[in-house]
């Protein structure tokens, strides 16, 4: 047997390829190609491409550094990166319209309507001093939603939908425990019922019991709901629970892709094996 | 036509960490058809798990082809997109293993019902087929609020049978189900299989004690595990 080598292994190609989907009608809700960032000559991102189907769940695992946030800030369209194409396919106006290319003011609204984001830190999703019914009805508003009570009503049912205890609806987020700070950013995420979710390391940092019921929560709205998310995590239990295909990041590039099952118990590139067998 | 066409699949590991590709199985060919019935026989080690999931798209097989004659036309398992591989999933290939994956805080009702509820079935008529088919896999209504995660080894198995079968399918594979089960739960499951072949069910299963479903089996795909990988990749049999 040959000495192991110390080599960095090649990531630039997969060794499988698959054929092109054919099976489902549909053309995929989410597609994204070519996407290049860089912040200070730094390549944070290397011609990430991705596509997701409605009512699919796709995980994108990778460590520090390696983009995954990054990504989900450009599919959330906050900013904008140097090269690429982002579609969402909503409705048969906005299919084939590159949303990287909107005006200011489209994006924005695309941003309200289309999508929901979940933060890791959740004072980047919440005022942390308003009531959280009014953190969930700040997003209603903004939506042209009027009139106290409709608001009201609205906010109360996404807390109640994100299993958000209501007799806590008028605490700010500041006194309210991790668990909960992250129901209220998934109940203003979910309030427009948006067409795709983006989660950005949603249990990460909560206590273990409570990881457990929010990923359940997760699960229930995704199957109710038959909701399209893109979940970053670098835990693997998470991914395994939610997702149902995966991208693995490393280094701002896509490494490998594929179902959830086959990245964690045949994983193809040298890099991806490192990263499932380092689980303890 | 059979429902299934396997062509020549071969499957080899690549451990990148040791630089080493080791050899599962090389150029199996056989095919299933409606209300068939095969198992997959060979020493420990020689590959029947590792070939149920290649089918599955588990693992991915390093050559071959996988004809499924599917709902939605003809697919080479062993080719097709993820995507398409996960509808399939979803709606006509089923895979059974010994292990029950139970999530914490979710109810052994929860985890049953869960297949159904995923087709679009409301929640009462999930609820309605997940006990009915608990209470026929023996598992106690007193547990069926309670969360898998402390059951025994073979009450967990019962649950995972029942989330196994409560959904039709086309195609089952069938890792070794009858592990951690006792002889009466044995044999319930052999008459749950009895009736899915009768309603034609295609069906691939490794079995750790053959002579319970012996009595079912059409064909029999039998594994050596006396392969190595030589230098240059290919298959070599060793004696």
């Amino acid at each position: 047997m040959t000495a192991t080598s110390n080599r960095l292994p090649d990531l630039s190609s997969a060794r499988v390829q698959f054929n092109a989907p054919r099976l489902r009608s549909a053309p995929p809700l989410l597609h994204a190609s070519g996407i290049v960032k860089r912040y200070d000559g730094r390549l944070a991102l290397d011609d990430v491409s991705l596509e997701v189907f409605a009512g699919e769940v796709l995980g994108i695992v990778g460590e520090s550094g390696s983009g995954k946030s990054t990504l989900l800030r450009m599919l959330n369209l906050e900013e904008l990166p140097d090269a690429g194409t982002y579609r969402l396919h909503i409705s048969e106006a906005m299919a084939g319209k590159n949303l990287f290319a909107l005006e200011r003011f489209e994006r924005r609204s695309v941003q309200i309507h289309a999508i929901g984001m979940v933060y890791q830190n959740p004072h980047l999703g919440l005022r942390m001093r308003f009531t959280s019914s009014g953190n969930v009805a700040e997003r209603l508003l903004i939506a042209g939603e009027r009139g106290f009570a409709a608001l009201r009503e609205a906010a109360r049912d996404s807390l109640a939908a994100s299993e958000f205890p209501l007799d806590r609806m008028d605490d700010p987020p500041r006194v309210l425990s991790g668990g909960m700070q992250q129901r209220v950013q998934l109940a203003k995420a979910l309030a427009l019922k948006p067409a795709l979710l983006l989660l950005d390391e949603p249990t990460t940092g909560l206590d273990v019991s409570i990881q457990a019921a929010v990923l359940d929560t997760l699960k229930r709205l995704q199957r109710e709901r038959d909701m399209t998310i893109v979940l970053v995590s670098h835990d693997l239990g998470v991914i395994r629970t939610l997702a149902d295909r995966v991208l693995v990041m490393r280094n701002g590039r896509v490494v490998e892709r594929g179902l959830t099952d086959q990245i964690l118990d045949d994983p193809q590139q040298a890099y991806t094996q490192q990263l499932v067998h380092a689980k303890l | 036509m059979s429902l299934l066409q396997v062509e020549n699949i071969a499957k080899q590991f690549h451990i990148d960490h040791l630089d080493r590709v080791i050899g599962v199985f090389d150029r199996l060919s056989f095919s299933v058809d409606s209300g068939e019935f095969l198992i997959v026989t060979g020493q420990n080690g020689a590959g029947k798990s590792s070939l149920l999931r290649c089918l599955y798209r588990t693992y991915i097989a390093t050559s071959g082809h996988a004809w499924y004659e599917s709902r939605h036309g003809m697919v080479d398992l062993l080719a097709a997109a993820d995507v398409d591989i996960a509808l399939l999933r979803r709606e006509e290939i089923g895979f059974v293993t010994q292990f029950l994956r139970s999530r914490p805080r979710v109810s052994t009702l929860e985890l049953v019902m869960e297949p159904l509820l995923d087709t679009g079935i409301s929640e009462r008529g999930a609820r309605t087929q997940a006990e009915s088919i608990l209470e026929d896999l023996g598992l106690k209504n007193d547990l069926w609020g309670a969360y898998p995660t402390t059951f025994s080894g073979g009450e967990q198995q019962k649950v995972n049978l029942a989330r196994a079968f409560i959904s039709p399918r086309r195609l089952l594979l069938l890792d070794e189900p009858t592990a951690s089960l006792d002889r009466e739960a044995r044999q319930s499951l052999v008459r749950r299989l009895e009736e899915l072949k009768r309603q034609g069910v295609a069906m691939i299963g490794v079995f750790h004690h053959p002579e319970d479903i012996q009595h079912l089996v059409d064909r029999t795909i039998e594994l050596s595990a006396a392969l190595s990988v030589s230098a240059n990749g290919a298959f070599e049999h060793v004696d």
